[in-house]
């Protein structure tokens, strides 16, 4: 069932996965609790936690803010806000790694692309050790998936060495997308990195879960290979 | 703009139902205002405090030398969402609300969260500090309590606007205290529903106010969810107002606060709404010009009747009490409960009015 990935992609959606992710609602409207920085999911105490802290980069209005409340569970405006400042959202979120359930307290900073052009304590803020950079484009705006490579160079200058993950907002089954899945293909092998897909209009037709199941699992695979890779580097593991 | 040619300024119009204000600011924008049912004083507030948005997020030297307009609009679009807001402070069919004056909630555990956030706010090394629920401000450090009402209320509102965040750091500007400096406005949500937030300058960073505020507040999670519970009666439940009281608007108009509640444990919002939004036409029409009139003989309570309700307002030095009553409540009865609710809800120290 969890094929050859290190996190158990479908975990969410088994009986174990349902019951933990009960701490994650709120029974009474039912949509994904917003825990306050003295708040936690009630989860057994036995379930290990693990935080990192990760960057959304990308130019405005390209989807960073409506793509962080996506993976939050809260429904973003339908009308474009620009964002003041640094906006910091922590999600919590269970995975299945080998035979262990782990907490994953994600915090991602994200922040408004004019603010941060306008204010120069906000982009040293952001990065200041973040374990992953989250770099978000459009599908239906080629240039801003051309402008990836450079975006990354310009970004990733910093000594911790953050995992970096590629978010495609606007993705739909349906409509003609701008950026063909062949050149999707293309940039995921030549840096290695995994490219995710969402649509951040709320379409409802699926459970919510289910469609943020998988980008938040390859987030948490990356963030938890990238400790690994470090303990090895150190010796600490056989 | 004819009338500017002639070197006149206009200032208000009226057709039969609609009143326009017209108001030049700086010699550089101007911003007109339109509005049925609403006075010209209160469209004049509104576009006061549109201008302080607006220096709010871009500053007043943006605004007064302009260098570049297309800039300055495109700059200006971020404080659209605050003005959205102040216009429902003016449409109170679906939230009553008031222009200026901060929302306050009384409960008992004010007394305990005050002495916390003053030191959350000395960890921080700040002054301006204040603690919100759902929009409403339970405890300011005295500092918040000294800016201006407007520009108290716009940080409230803003505080209020956000979504999802666990925390956030806003550049901006303060429209009287610091127009040309920015600030950065420093929130936490500490539990659902309970934001703090400070006025800071280069530092603490947000990591470091973050991690300030889960040491300060730890030991204070009960105590927020209870703090919490009031919304949206705003009022400690434990506080037994007269069973005919329907609603209440208590303003202290030096301090420009106010609390406002349906005196209902259960709250059927709907209901609750359309009595609020009476005792805020009684407000604005009536009982609010108690502070206006002086001189010799200064009226000190105002009353209107009508078939359903009846309303009742008393004031005593800084502070008015408006109480919506059941038409049974017999009128003279009604000074009576007023009096004794004033008394409950001002005196009592742990609520911290
Ligand atoms: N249809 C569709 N619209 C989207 C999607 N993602 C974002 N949008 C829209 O794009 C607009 C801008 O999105 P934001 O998330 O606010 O952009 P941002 O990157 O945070 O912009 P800045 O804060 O200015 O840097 C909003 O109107 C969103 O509704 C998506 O996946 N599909
Ligand atoms: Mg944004």
């Amino acid at each position: 069932m969890c094929s050859s990935n290190l996190v158990c992609m479908d975990w969410q959606s088994s009986a174990e996965g349902e019951a933990i992710l009960q701490y994650f609602y709120n029974p009474q409207t039912t949509g994904r609790k917003i825990f306050g920085v003295l708040e936690k999911p009630n989860v057994p105490s036995s379930v290990e936690e693990v935080s990192y802290k990760l960057f959304v980069a990308g130019k405005a209005g390209i989807g960073k803010t409506s793509t962080v409340a996506r993976l939050a569970g809260t429904k973003a405006l339908s009308s474009y806000v620009e964002t003041s400042g640094i906006q910091k959202t922590n999600i919590y979120w269970p995975v299945k790694i080998w035979d262990k359930i782990i907490l994953f307290k994600l915090q991602f900073w994200d922040a408004g692309d004019h603010s941060m052009k306008k204010y120069s304590h906000i982009l040293p803020a952001c990065r200041e050790k973040a374990d992953g950079i989250v770099f978000i484009f459009s599908f239906m705006d080629t240039s801003s998936f051309n402008d990836l490579p450079q975006l990354m160079s310009k970004t990733i200058q910093q000594p911790e060495n953050p995992t970096s993950i590629v978010i495609g907002t606007r993705y739909s089954l349906t409509n003609r997308l701008e950026v063909q899945s062949s050149e999707i293909k293309e940039f995921e092998h030549k840096w290695r990195i995994p490219v995710l897909r969402i649509d951040n209009k709320w379409s409802g037709e699926r459970s919510e879960v289910q469609e943020v199941a998988p980008v938040l699992n390859i987030i948490c695979e990356r963030l938890w290979m990238r400790d690994q890779e470090y303990l090895i580097k150190q010796g600490l593991v056989r | 703009m004819f009338a500017k040619t002639q070197e006149i300024d206009l200032l208000s119009t009226a057709t039969t139902e609609t009143t326009f204000i017209w108001k030049e600011m700086e010699d550089s924008v101007i911003i007109i205002a339109a509005a049925c049912g609403v006075s010209t004083e209160l469209l004049e507030m509104l576009v006061s405090s549109v201008f302080q948005a607006m220096i709010m997020t871009v500053g007043i030297e943006e605004i007064r030398t302009c260098r570049n307009i297309e800039r300055l609009k495109r700059e200006l679009r971020a404080c659209y969402p605050l003005v959205d807001r102040l216009l429902e402070c003016l449409d109170t069919t679906s939230r009553v609300d008031l222009l200026g004056l901060t929302e306050v909630i009384l409960c008992h555990e004010n007394i305990s969260l005050q002495a916390l956030l003053d030191a959350y706010c000395e960890c921080l090394g700040s002054l301006h500090g204040c603690l919100v629920a759902r929009g409403r401000t339970l405890v300011a450090t005295a500092s918040w309590w000294a800016l201006q009402p407007s520009e108290r209320k716009l940080l409230a509102l803003l505080v209020a606007g956000d979504g999802q965040a666990t925390a956030r750091d806003v550049p901006l500007f303060l429209p009287f205290t610091s127009p040309a400096v920015p600030f950065r406005l420093v929130t936490c949500a500490l539990a659902a529903g309970v934001d703090v937030c400070a006025l800071c300058g280069p530092s603490p960073s947000l990591a470091e106010a973050e991690h300030t505020a889960a040491q300060c507040w730890r030991g204070a999670v009960d105590l927020l969810r209870a703090a919490q519970l009031c919304c949206p009666r705003n009022l400690a439940h434990a506080v037994q107002l007269d069973a005919g009281i329907m609603g209440i608007l208590l303003v202290d108009h030096l301090n420009g606060k106010f609390l406002l509640s349906g005196n209902q444990l259960q709250s059927d919002s709907k209901k609750d709404v359309y009595r609020l939004d009476i005792l805020c036409t009684f407000y604005y029409q009536g009982a609010g010009m108690l502070w206006k009139n002086s001189g010799a003989s200064k009226a000190v309570e105002s009353y209107w009747c009508s078939e359903y309700h009846k309303c009742h307002a008393m004031q005593q030095g800084n502070t008015l009490l408006c109480v919506l009553y059941a038409a049974a409540v017999p009128t003279d009865t009604m000074r009576h409960i007023t009096k004794q609710s004033f008394k409950i809800l001002t005196t009592d120290k742990q609520m911290c009015w």
